[in-house]
């Protein structure tokens, strides 16, 4: 067997499709350029995790400026029928498309130009968004990625929290819209760690037996992490691990695309918190299916040390098997 | 026939109606005292810039000999309407008519400075505020703009003017009046001069495009929206109440308060108008909140909203037709006045339960597709467009650089004025000017009908005299729309202080230039005078081949560096 060093990670590595129900299906529609095939399967879908997972994956192929990426939007564009699903994927492209103009880099490395063109895209999309909403207000996945919007736009916090609860309101378990949601308090986007840190509860509070509301908790560390507290204190483990046991280890947990985020997360938190033996079963869980979720905080080729982390849980875990009753 | 068309009171069964003077008199008796008024077509929306105020000043002017009245009375100018009331005998509300219909015709111009005085003070801590700046935006600095202005033509306004304008607008066609009696009372003399039937304000619109926005409005969101007049609008406005306390207030506490009114305009059109003030740090949410509200209105009008509005509307006719018909007066004179139906609660009834939920979505559209927003941030994306900022018409003639933002310049021309700057050029065509406010040190502002103001300010702007001014500005403004401000304090007239950027640059390259001259000579004589030194005294030859060049260059890029590095270019 081949290390994982020595494995070259593929593009592929990391798969946004690979939790998404009729995943395959999709991809065989994205790698054919045929988004009218892939709403197809979307409109199957029921979950909004589900369907949010889908169009951001689909949006979120070769992004940016690229001939490439001007045929896809023009191929996403011509796939609206008007339906506000289609309409909703055309809006998350055109964010994806600004987003990558911008880069994920901080405010402060972006252009003017840049900027410009960003809230151009993020306009377009938002203006998509606030009809399809209008039009159909109980349509919760367009709702999901007008946090985002907000962000971007600078809307304001008050605007950003207004939608996610306009949300809620219709599906208070959605969690990718949790998740940005979350992004949008923290203090790299001018919010607080109290704020973040009450919405995470709150969310945990909400949270029916086996949902994914706990599992904030997670992300919620990790950032206070790569914000530079790199102890991460033993309270936080045990935080993450009852939150761990209340979401995605929980009997009554159903799958979802989400099901996997909060794996990966999970897996993540546990291996920054050199608690390997716990981050297994997160591992274990994706199998041979990874996804990126915030790993890519944690280095920007995060395929390595989701590799080289996954084959060290996988040891531990081993380890504190074959020798039962001695703690990790 | 004195009014346009007597009105049909059929549906006022208690009202009679009777003239004095020319003047139609609405009578319907009640208890006590009596309460009497009389009401003119004319309000500060039919004014001009240059002369708003004027009406205010008549009606303070006319009241004049009331001063040591008892009779409860006043008197009230709006924006399309002035009206004067009284309540108190039967030889109060006579004396009072009468003597109001007679000093319209021969106002104690004697009192005018002071009444001017009077409306200054009236006016101070009176702020046009938000609405002020959406009336502005959306029509100028004309008709219903005015209200943005406050009453800017006192400082100009002669008496003769004030006499012209009380016998064109105070005429026996212009007005209505009513007597809570049966019988006209006795002695009652409504004569008032005849003339021309006004009609309503001219309606104006500068806005290239709605939906429009302002931003900068700091607690809340404010829009105004112009729809045909009706019940349909009118019930429109019920149901964006309803859904507004349930997503702004119930459901989120985004909204502190709102409000929505619908006021009637003329024949074709009422403006709709919402207010909301946001709750604590929720100004951005209320914004949002109210575009996200209107945008759905446009789509879904539920059976339960229009239902509920139409339940309000329908108690506002109950109440009225459960009072007595003498206090529906002042409302019918207006009604009459500005020539609106007269209506009764069984027809007013009627037609509002006619309105159907699509008559309601098509007043949504229609609110939504002309409504000019002021929030606290720009609206681009909902799909709204900012309001100018920059007016269309570009004057040419001669320009002058301002000394203390060499970017900005000021354009003077047969035509008209205008303000130069990277973004744009703001213009006053001497036509459309509808005010100049004037000062002795030439200074001047002039206001477009359209509402954007050029300000020439002599002592900014590179060779541009007070006589320059005097020839080229205020030869071509008509007299009539300039008001005379007295001198200004000389610390109010601004100084330009060239800026020191500029100032360095321009000295610094000529300071290079000396610097390198001197440089090149003194080396050049130093090492003529060195080399004839050695051949003279030592007998040597200094070869020193290019060496001297060399160093010359190195030194020539040292001071270039040091003196025009970073920053400077």
């Amino acid at each position: 067997m081949a290390t994982t060093r020595d494995a070259a990670p593929t593009a592929n590595f990391f798969d946004p499709l690979a939790h998404v129900p009729d995943g395959a299906a999709l991809r065989a529609a994205r790698d054919a350029g045929d988004p009218t095939a892939a709403l197809a399967v979307i409109r199957g879908m029921i979950v909004p995790d589900d369907i949010a997972a889908a169009l951001w994956a689909l949006a979120d192929t070769s992004a940016g400026v690229t001939d490439e990426a001007q045929q896809l939007t023009a191929a996403i564009e011509a796939a609206d029928d008007g339906t506000p699903l289609a309409r909703t994927l055309r809006a998350i492209r055109y964010v994806t498309v600004g987003w990558a103009i911008r880069s994920h880099a901080r405010a402060e490395h972006v252009s003017a130009g840049q900027f410009e063109q960003f809230h151009d895209w993020l306009r377009r999309a938002e203006r998509v968004l606030f009809d399809v909403c209008s039009e159909h207000p109980d349509y919760v996945p367009a709702w999901e990625p007008r946090i985002t919007t907000a962000r971007g736009l600078q809307l304001g916090h008050g605007e950003a929290r207004r939608r996610y609860d306009r949300l809620a309101a219709l599906d208070p378990q959605v969690f990718a819209a949790q998740q940005v949601y979350h992004q949008q308090i923290l203090p790299k986007w001018s919010g607080s760690w109290e704020e973040a840190s009450r919405f995470v509860e709150e969310c945990a509070a909400a949270a029916a037996p086996g949902s994914l509301g706990s599992a904030l908790v997670a992300d919620h560390a990790i950032e206070r992490w790569l914000d530079g507290e790199k102890k991460v204190p033993s309270a936080m483990v045990d935080r993450v691990r009852e939150a761990a046991a209340a979401t995605v280890l929980h009997p009554d947990h159903v799958r979802t695309a989400a099901t996997a985020t909060a794996h990966t997360n999970f897996a993540l938190f546990f291996t920054i918190a050199k608690a390997p033996v716990d981050a297994w079963p997160h591992f274990e869980a994706l199998g041979s299916s990874p996804v990126e979720g915030m790993w890519s905080y944690y280095d920007l080729r995060a395929e390595v040390p989701y590799q080289v982390q996954r084959d060290l849980a996988a040891k531990a875990a081993a380890k504190a098997s074959a020798r039962p009753g001695v703690p990790a | 026939m004195s009014i346009a068309a007597l009105p049909d009171l059929a549906d006022f069964p208690g009202v009679a109606l009777a003239e004095s003077g020319g003047v139609p008199v609405l009578l319907a008796p009640r208890e006590g005292n009596l309460g009497a008024g009389i009401a003119f077509r004319v309000g500060t929306a039919h004014e001009t810039l240059a002369t708003s105020g004027i009406t205010h000043l008549v009606e303070h002017l006319a009241l004049r000999g009331q001063v040591l009245s008892e009779a409860h009375l006043n008197g009230h100018t709006h924006t399309d309407v002035t009206v004067f009331h009284v309540a108190g005998s039967a030889a109060d509300v006579v004396s009072y008519l009468n003597d109001v219909c007679a000093s319209l015709q021969d106002l104690p111009l004697d009192q005018f400075e002071t009444e001017k005085d009077i409306l200054r003070s009236e006016a101070e801590g009176r702020k046009p505020g938000f609405v002020g700046a959406l009336r502005v935006n959306r029509h100028g600095a004309r008709g219903y703009g005015l209200a943005g202005y406050g009453e800017r033509g006192l400082d100009r306004i002669t008496p003769g003017e004030v006499r012209q304008w009380a016998a064109r607008m105070f005429t026996r066609e212009n007005a209505v009046a009513w007597v809570t009696t049966d019988a006209l009372p006795a002695g009652l003399d409504l004569s008032l001069p005849s003339g021309e039937r006004m009609g309503p304000p001219a309606r104006t619109d500068v806005l290239q495009g709605t939906p429009a926005y302002l931003c900068g409005l700091g607690d809340g969101v404010a829009l105004d929206a112009m729809v045909p007049r009706g019940y349909p609008a009118l019930l429109a406005t019920g149901v964006i109440r309803e859904v507004l306390h349930r997503d702004l207030r119930r459901d989120a506490d985004v909204a502190q308060s709102l409000s929505v009114s619908y006021e009637h305009l003329d024949d074709e059109l009422a403006r709709v108008g919402i207010v909301v003030q946001a709750g604590e740090g929720r100004q951005d949410a209320a914004a949002g909140g109210l575009a996200d509200a209107l945008g759905g209105l446009r789509f879904h009008v539920t059976e339960d909203d229009l239902a509920a509005a139409r339940e309000a509307l329908l108690e506002e006719t109950t109440e009225a037709a459960a009072a007595p018909a003498a206090d529906l007066m002042p409302s019918l004179a207006y009604r009459m006045v500005t020539g609106r139906d007269l209506d009764g609660v069984a027809r007013a009834r009627a037609a509002v339960e006619e309105v159907s939920a699509d008559d309601v979505l098509g007043m949504m559209r229609e609110i939504w597709a002309s409504a000019l927003w002021y929030g606290p941030a720009p609206l681009d994306w909902a799909g709204m467009t900012p309001a100018p900022e920059r007016s269309p018409a570009l004057a040419k003639g001669r320009s002058y650089q301002r000394i203390d933002a060499p970017d900005l310049s000021l354009v003077i021309g047969s035509e008209g004025v205008g303000n130069v700057s990277r973004d744009g050029v703001v213009t006053v065509l001497f036509a459309d000017c509808v005010l100049m406010e004037a000062v002795p040190d030439g200074a001047r502002v002039l206001t477009g009908g359209d509402g954007f103001r050029v300000v020439i300010e002599p002592t900014l702007y590179r060779s541009l005299s007070v006589a320059d001014v005097v020839a080229s500005v205020d030869r071509y403004v008509p007299e009539d729309v300039v008001v005379h401000h007295p001198a200004r304090d000389p610390q109010d007239i601004p100084v330009a202080v060239p800026p020191k950027k500029a100032g360095k640059v321009a000295r610094s390259v000529w300071g290079t230039v000396e610097r390198l001259i001197a440089l090149w000579f003194g080396v050049i004589v130093l090492f003529a005078g060195a080399e004839a030194v050695a051949r003279e005294f030592f007998g040597t030859e200094l070869r020193l081949g290019f060496l001297p060049l060399l160093a010359l260059v190195a030194a020539t890029v040292q001071v270039l560096r040091k003196r025009h590095g970073k920053g400077d270019r």
